[in-house]
């Protein structure tokens, strides 16, 4: 990956632009042409490092709900459990995590998003009841940020 | 009960939710296949950005991949009448891509979540310990990702 792609992955995150052709438009602003620029983004498509280019749905106003959700999984049972919950519909994070500061009763980190507040308490009961653990829900109360673009140019940790 | 988001509306994002083709005139195929014009998709989609039904249109990136290593969600205890000024002061890091208020729990009273990310465990610690110095808020827990089990988006 050279800076080229790095400016690439940096402005692809979000503005993706609304025109016929878009890959021309970007091309413009990044100093290359369509051609080029189809040809990189292919490739880092390939690498895996881009996921996929498309709308990002900001779930509660597409009048979804979702909760930020956690369970205690005893190690011997933790690909199981995170098989489980993974496949559920209505998952789209799963992480394991570990305090490195302070104590936590969770280990298993899950958000999930459903078509109605009934939908998701269903979707939450399903996997209480597959994985026989109790699910903790943390609903958020307020959204402070929900930007998700990194940059790849800078130092990712400055302030 | 009315859903926000209109049946064509929601049959052009769930025609592009899975990624758009890597093609010249992306916008072009997806248009033929709903029987829309190039143009009216287009409309609809800008439309979607301007309600905020759709944050962005972009790339959702690999970051471990693309080298942003370490994810780091941080809790923090906070004073009801406090979460929001600290809440601005940690969604002024570039580090911090989520900054939400949440409900706690009698078995896990934290309120206040930030999300960070950084090329190694040490830069989001650092990033932290900033925050902590800031809002002048200290009773927090740091939960370092080990593995990534799921990560999707959104589908509708």
């Amino acid at each position: 990956m050279d800076s080229l792609d790095r400016s690439i992955l940096d402005r692809l995150q979000s503005g993706f632009p609304l025109v016929s052709r878009p890959f021309a438009a970007l091309g413009a602003e990044l100093g290359i042409g369509e051609a080029e620029l189809l040809g990189r983004v292919r490739a880092l498509c390939r690498a895996g490092l881009i996921r996929r280019i498309g709308p990002v749905v900001d779930p509660a106003k597409a009048g979804r709900a979702g909760t930020l959700a956690a369970a205690s999984v005893p190690p011997e049972r933790l690909e199981a459990v995170a098989g489980i919950v993974s496949a559920s519909q209505a998952v789209t994070h799963n992480y394991l995590r570990v305090p490195t500061h302070g104590a936590c009763p969770y280990n298993l980190w899950f958000t999930l998003t459903a078509e109605s507040p009934a939908a998701l308490r269903e979707a939450v009961a399903t996997l209480a009841r597959a994985t026989g653990l109790a699910i903790a829900t943390f609903p958020s109360v307020r959204k402070f940020k929900i930007g998700v673009r990194f940059s790849l140019a800078d130092d990712a940790a400055r302030g | 009960m009315t859903l926000p988001v209109d049946d064509l509306d929601r049959r052009i994002v769930q025609a592009l939710q899975d990624g758009l083709a890597i093609t010249a005139e992306p916008y072009a195929a997806v248009a033929r296949q709903l029987g829309l014009a190039t143009e009216v998709l287009l409309e609809r989609l800008q439309a979607m950005l301007g309600r905020g039904e759709v944050r962005r249109i972009g790339a959702s990136l690999a970051h471990r991949k693309a080298g942003i290593q370490a994810n780091v969600m941080c809790v923090w205890r906070i004073p009801p009448e406090k979460v929001e000024s600290a809440a601005s002061v940690a969604s002024q890091f570039n580090a911090v891509s989520h900054c939400y208020e949440r409900a706690g729990t009698p078995d896990w009273p934290y309120n206040l979540y930030a999300m960070i990310h950084g090329q190694s465990e040490d830069d989001c610690g650092a990033v932290i310990r900033a925050i902590c110095e800031r809002t002048g808020q200290s009773d927090y827990v740091a939960l370092l990702s080990v593995r990534e089990f799921k990560k999707t988006w959104t589908r509708i």
